[in-house]
């Protein structure tokens, strides 16, 4: 186009280039501004939805590559990542030991190896300790296997095993544990017993456990096990209290001095490890008093799910109580809904209604197997439940 | 026109759609068929641009600013239009002014020029075509075209410049 061709064309479109814009038109297209304006918004809303999809499909990927294990080595600990897939988080404890608190639901194996002994789970909060030639697994919450030199065993909630197991208990009474002693000699600090302590719990005492988390009484003869962190040291080295006697194993003169003393402070805590006292000095009655104690006066605190747990396994498999244990296991379900406990305490509400013969064993075990139709728990279920 | 209580405008003294609309309708349909050059789409540049308005909540203002309030607007989403159009063309889904679309009642042979003239445009980048239509179809100055474009003077008269080199370049290679 030349410069001429052009200047003739500008003057046409100046004069010329008009759109054919009458009054029919003119209400037509302002008829349809209401529609438009709605077509808008619902654009608006699809490209909002569709950025949130974005985001959440980012997100999951984030997440699904990020670690599902916190781990919380002990003072002075050496923990060592091994490997990191889509299926598999492996670590090895080098020296002294760490909680290791695996989320739920993400379908990684996490497996955890301290010497000989090789920890697996899905989902759930344990300690694996060495301490000199052995290994120490804690549960908290879950279930997790534990394998050394062939031999495995299940652990669930609350339940702690010692690698290789001891048999002999050296003067059952007398204060002598026989397992090796998981504290370092001098008191800890308040530093590590911070360390030590869980997440959401502050500095106090930890409660205490031993042995496989059904033991019948008079075969008790696991090595008792001492959590990390006791916050309440000996008043007097020559009369220990019942506290530190029960963080050294030894539950039997725990109990004769704890029913010297005055009552256990009205602390989760406390009410805990006065609890583990009593059921494991065999004395499974007077434990339901600081269990029930927590529940009625700490429901909110976060070891209460626990508590409840361990009151429905003391009331069913200590006392012969199973309508009362399933109404614990209930509990527990309930303070703890989401937690790797709820599908424990549920397995155990099932077979606490079915050792009472209840009918309702076999509904909550359909509701169990809908829930959780992917249980390792899933065949003993549907046995107590009596479905097919 | 229904009035709807969403495309009211706010501001006292308070102006409704149906108001506006039915002041500058004309006026924006004119501006934005000479930057697309085509009839279609011409409808939904018009409704999009009185949207806008709505969502801006326009208070009242002189009619000088209310014009040059909505020019800005015209311009900026009949630049969205035309980039899209850019991208159609790009796939193989538009083809271009079509004589038909160009409407006005001008002669046949003067529809025919402009046809040829907005081919020419469609070649052109979207920012440097609106500034030259701005300047030169639509006569306006070059602070105006630099303000309607959202840009600085130099960079206005370079885009038109551009523009003006392209629908040029026979007579320049003569």
């Amino acid at each position: 186009m030349t410069r001429d061709e052009l200047a003739r064309h500008l003057e046409a479109a100046r004069e010329r280039v008009e759109p054919r814009w009458d009054e029919a038109r003119e209400a037509h297209v302002g008829a349809g501004l209401p529609e438009r304006a709605r077509r808008h918004r619902r654009r608006r809303v699809a490209l909002g939805a569709a950025a949130v999809l974005v985001v959440s499909v980012v997100a999951a990927l984030v997440v699904s590559r990020r670690s599902v294990v916190r781990v919380e080595p002990l003072e002075g600990a050496t923990v060592a990542a091994l490997e990191r897939s889509s299926q598999l988080e492996r670590f090895r404890v080098e020296t002294g030991g760490a909680w290791f608190e695996v989320e739920p639901g993400r379908g990684r194996l996490v497996r955890v190896e301290a010497q000989d002994v090789v920890v697996e789970v899905v989902g759930t909060r344990f300690l694996v300790e060495r301490v000199e030639a052995r290994v120490h697994v804690v549960v908290e919450h879950g279930v997790v296997r534990a394998s050394a030199r062939g031999v495995t065993r299940t652990l669930e909630a609350g339940a702690s095993a010692w690698f290789p197991e001891e048999t002999k208990r050296s003067a059952a009474g007398q204060g002598e544990p026989s397992a090796p002693p998981t504290q370092k000699p001098s008191p800890p600090s308040e530093a590590a017993a911070e360390a030590r302590s869980l997440p959401a719990v502050p500095a106090e005492p930890l409660p205490l456990e031993a042995s496989p988390p059904s033991p019948t009484p008079g075969s008790r003869k696991a090595s008792p096990v001492v959590r990390p962190a006791p916050a309440q040291p000996a008043v007097d080295a020559g009369a220990p209290s019942w506290r530190a006697l029960a963080q050294a194993g030894d539950f039997d003169t725990a109990w004769t001095v704890m029913k010297a003393a005055p009552a256990p402070r009205d602390e989760p805590a406390e009410l805990l490890l006065a609890a583990d006292v009593a059921r494991l000095s065999r004395h499974p009655e007077e434990a339901l008093a600081p269990l029930r104690r927590i529940l009625d006066a700490h429901a909110a605190d976060p070891r209460a799910p626990l508590a409840a747990f361990t009151l429905g396994r003391v009331l069913l498999d200590d006392l012969g109580r199973p309508r009362e244990a399933a109404a614990a296991f209930e509990r527990a379900r309930t303070l703890a809904p989401g937690a790797p406990l709820a599908e424990d305490a549920f397995a155990r509400q099932v077979e606490a209604l079915s050792r009472a013969q209840s009918p309702e064993a076999r509904a909550l075990a359909e509701a169990f197997e809908q829930q959780y139709p992917a249980s390792s728990r899933l065949r003993a279920v549907r046995h107590f439940g009596g479905l097919p | 026109m229904s009035t709807t209580p969403h495309l009211r405008l706010a501001g006292p003294p308070a102006v409704t759609v149906d108001d506006f609309y039915g002041r500058y309708a004309r006026y924006v349909a004119r501006l934005g068929f000479r930057l697309l050059g085509r009839d279609d789409g011409l409808d939904d540049l018009v409704q999009d641009v009185f949207l806008a308005a709505a969502a801006a909540r326009v208070v009242s203002k002189s009619e000088h600013e209310l014009r040059g309030w909505l020019a800005t607007v015209t311009v900026r989403l009949a630049g969205r239009v035309l980039r899209r159009r850019r991208l159609a063309r790009f796939f193989g889904l538009d083809e271009g002014p079509d004589e038909r679309l160009l409407s006005s009642g001008a002669a046949p042979d003067t529809v025919a020029m402009m046809a040829q003239l907005y081919r020419r445009l469609d070649a052109a980048p979207t920012a440097e075509r609106l500034a030259w239509t701005l300047r030169y179809v639509e006569n306006e100055p070059l602070d105006e075209v630099a303000r309607l474009c959202g840009c600085s003077l130099a960079t206005a008269k370079r885009r038109i410049a551009a523009v003006q080199r392209l629908l040029t370049e026979d007579d320049d290679d003569a």
